[in-house]
C-alpha cells in the first residue's frame, strides 16, 4: 500500500491515536495507504508521527496536534484548522474518548451512517429506535458555504433508549443536530438527558487506512455526570457492533456519489447533501465519483 | 474471470445451474448465493415459494441476503424498506404514508425448484423450460470445497471410484457438464449430484436421491460426499503444491 494521490484527501487532518495511549514505544498503523508510527520522544515528552519507509526507517515528522484526546495529523497542507468543538472548551465537560473501532468499509459509508436516523429501529432495535416509531419527520439539511461544512437541524426521533444514561426504556422524543465539519468526521448535538438546558455533543473522528478500511473512535463532550465511563464504552460498543455488521455488508463499499447510484428518500435529505459536498470537493478517496469526474489513481 | 463465466455453459451460455438443495432455505429465510460469479440474495416467502434477487438493496447497497421476510415480503435489515415478491418496493418505514414509486424495485433473477434442489438461470434472456432432472429428490447433502469447478468435474469424470465404490458407476448426465448420475448397484435408487460454479477457487455439488432414499442410505452417500470435498482439496493442494 503507498500513500494516496488523492488531493482532498491529503489537505485533512486526521486522528490517529488517543492522547493518553501514546507511550515511548513507537505504534504501528496506516493512515491513507501509508504506514505510520506513532511514539513519545524520550527526551522532550513530545507526541511524534513519523511516516514508515520501505525498509522500516523513519521518515521526516508530520505535523501532530493534540486536541480532543486524540492525536491529529496530517501529510498535505490543510487550508481549514481542525474541527472547533466549542463544547470541548466548558470546564463541566467530560471529554470520554470511547475507543478505536476497525471497520472494514470506506469512510464516507461510515460518516453517512452516522447521519441517518431511518436506520435506528432495524439495526438499534429498542435502544435508539423501535417499530412501529419509523418516522423521520422533516428537517433541514445544508451545505454551510461560509464555514464548508454540512449540517441536518431540527431533526427528531423517537428513542427508547437515546443514551447511556436513559435506563428505564420508556423512550423520548431525540432532538438531533447533525455537523459534518470535514469529509472523514461527523458530529451530534443533542439535548443532554441530565441538563435539559445543555446539548451534549459527540463526534465520530475517521482514520482511513485505506480505501475500504478504516478505524474511527467516537468522543463524548458530555455534561453527564451519572454514567461511568465503562457504561460510556459499553454503550458506545453495542451501538458499534450494531453499525459494523451494517457498514461491512454494503455494496459497494466506496461511496457513490453519482446522484443515480442509488435511491434516496426525504429521510436522506443529509445524507444527500454529503454526497454533493463531497462530489464538489472532488473527493476521490474512498467514494466512487460520477462518471468522467476526478481521475482515479 | 470471463472463462469462469462462460466456458462451462452449454451452447448458448444459457442454462440453470444448481444453487442449493431446496432443504437449505425454508420458508421464511434469506441466504446469500452465488450464481455465475454474481451474488444473489435467495429467499422463500411465507408461503413457502422461491426468490432470487440481486444481493443489493437499491436504496443504500445494503446485502438484501441479511434481510428477513415478512409475510410474503423480503425488508431490508438497514432502513426495513420492504419488497414484494415480484421485487417491487412496497413500504418505506421512514415515510409510511407514502405511497413509493414503481422505479424502486429490485433486479430479480428466474429461479427453479426440481429434484429437491433450487436452480438459478444464467442468461441473458429469461428462463426457457425447466432444469432438466427429474421432479423428485430427497436432500442428501451439499459441500462446499476450495477448488475450482473445472477440478471438480475432471474428478468426478475421471475418478468417481475413489468416493462411489461399492454403491455404483457414477457418469455425466448426457449434454450438462455439470450433472452427474449414480443408479444404485442393486438398482433401488439413484444418486444425482449438481456442480455449482462459486469462483475461481470455489464451487458446491449437491447431493439428492431418487427412489429409495433411507436414513441409511442418505447417511452413506452423505459420508461419501464428505470424502469427495477432501479429496478434491487435498489433490488441489498437491497440484499447486507441485506447481511451485
Ligand atoms: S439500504 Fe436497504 S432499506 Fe436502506
Ligand atoms: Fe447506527
Amino acid at each position: 500500500m503507498t500513500l494516496t494521490t488523492d488531493p482532498v484527501a491529503l489537505d485533512a487532518w486526521y486522528a490517529v491515536a488517543t492522547a493518553s495511549e501514546v507511550t515511548h514505544r513507537p505504534d504501528r498503523t496506516r493512515l491513507l495507504g501509508q504506514d505510520i508510527a506513532i511514539d513519545r520522544c524520550r527526551d522532550t515528552g513530545a507526541i511524534r508521527v513519523r511516516p514508515v519507509l520501505h525498509g522500516g526507517e523513519y521518515g521526516d515528522p508530520l505535523p501532530v496536534i493534540e486536541r480532543y484526546a486524540c492525536v491529529f495529523t496530517t501529510f498535505g497542507n490543510p487550508d481549514t484548522p481542525i474541527v472547533e468543538i466549542e463544547e470541548a472548551g466548558e470546564p463541566d465537560r467530560r471529554v470520554v474518548p470511547c475507543g478505536w473501532f476497525t471497520i472494514r468499509s470506506s469512510g464516507p459509508r461510515i460518516v453517512e451512517n452516522f447521519l441517518d436516523m431511518a436506520h435506528f429501529p432495524y439495526v438499534h432495535t429498542d435502544i435508539l429506535g423501535s417499530e412501529p416509531n419509523t418516522d423521520v419527520g422533516p428537517y433541514r439539511a445544508e451545505i454551510r458555504a461560509d464555514v464548508d461544512e454540512v449540517w441536518a437541524t431540527g431533526c427528531h426521533f423517537w428513542q427508547p433508549r437515546g443514551a447511556a444514561t436513559e435506563r428505564d426504556g420508556s423512550g423520548m422524543m431525540m432532538h438531533i443536530d447533525y455537523r459534518v465539519p470535514s469529509p472523514f468526521i461527523v458530529m451530534l448535538y443533542r439535548v443532554a438527558p441530565s441538563a435539559p438546558d445543555r446539548r451534549d455533543a459527540i463526534a465520530l473522528f475517521i482514520q482511513p487506512m485505506g480505501e475500504e478500511l478504516c478505524r474511527a473512535q467516537p468522543v463524548e463532550f458530555l455534561v453527564d455526570e451519572i454514567s461511568t465511563h465503562t457504561e460510556l464504552l459499553h454503550f458506545e460498543q453495542v451501538i458499534f457492533l450494531q453499525d459494523r455488521l451494517i457498514l461491512e455488508n454494503q455494496v459497494p463499499r466506496r461511496l457513490p456519489l453519482d446522484g443515480q447510484a442509488e435511491i434516496p428518500t426525504r429521510a436522506d435529505t443529509a445524507s444527500v447533501a454529503y454526497r454533493r459536498w463531497l462530489a464538489a470537493k472532488g473527493l476521490g478517496y474512498g467514494t466512487i465519483l460520477p462518471h468522467g469526474q476526478g481521475e482515479r489513481a | 474471470m470471463d472463462e469462469f463465466m462462460t466456458s462451462r455453459l452449454p451452447d448458448d451460455g444459457a442454462g440453470w445451474i444448481a444453487i442449493g438443495l431446496s432443504d437449505d432455505v425454508p420458508a421464511g429465510c434469506v441466504t446469500g448465493v452465488v450464481l455465475a460469479g454474481r451474488q444473489l440474495a435467495l429467499w422463500r416467502d411465507g408461503e413457502g415459494a422461491p426468490h432470487l434477487w440481486e444481493d443489493r438493496c437499491p436504496h443504500r447497497g445494503m446485502r438484501m441476503s441479511l434481510g428477513f421476510v415478512r409475510g410474503n415480503d423480503l425488508a431490508c435489515l438497514y432502513h426495513g424498506w420492504r419488497f414484494d415478491g415480484a421485487g417491487q418496493c412496497r413500504q418505506i418505514p421512514a415515510h409510511p404514508e407514502l405511497k413509493v414509486s414503481a422505479r424502486i424495485c429490485m433486479k430479480t433473477f428466474d429461479v427453479a425448484e426440481r429434484g429437491g434442489m433450487l436452480w438459478g438461470w444464467h442468461g441473458r434472456d429469461r428462463a426457457t423450460g425447466a432444469p432438466e432432472v427429474a421432479a423428485s429428490g430427497t436432500a442428501v447433502r451439499s459441500i462446499h470445497a476450495a477448488v475450482p469447478a473445472g477440478a471438480m468435474r475432471v474428478m468426478l469424470e475421471e475418478t468417481p471410484g475413489e468416493f462411489f465404490y461399492g454403491l455404483g458407476q457414477l457418469l455425466p448426465v448426457g449434454g450438462h457438464p455439470d450433472l452427474f448420475s449414480l443408479t444404485m448397484e442393486d438398482g433401488t435408487g439413484e444418486l444425482v449430484l449438481a456442480l455449482q460454479p462459486i469462483s475461481s477457487a470455489q464451487c458446491a455439488v449437491h447431493a439428492v436421491l431418487r427412489g429409495q432414499a433411507d436414513a441409511a442410505l442418505r447417511a452413506e452417500c452423505a459420508r461419501r460426499m464428505g470424502w469427495l470435498r477432501d479429496s478434491a482439496e487435498r489433490g488441489h493442494d498437491d497440484r499447486q503444491g507441485a506447481d511451485t
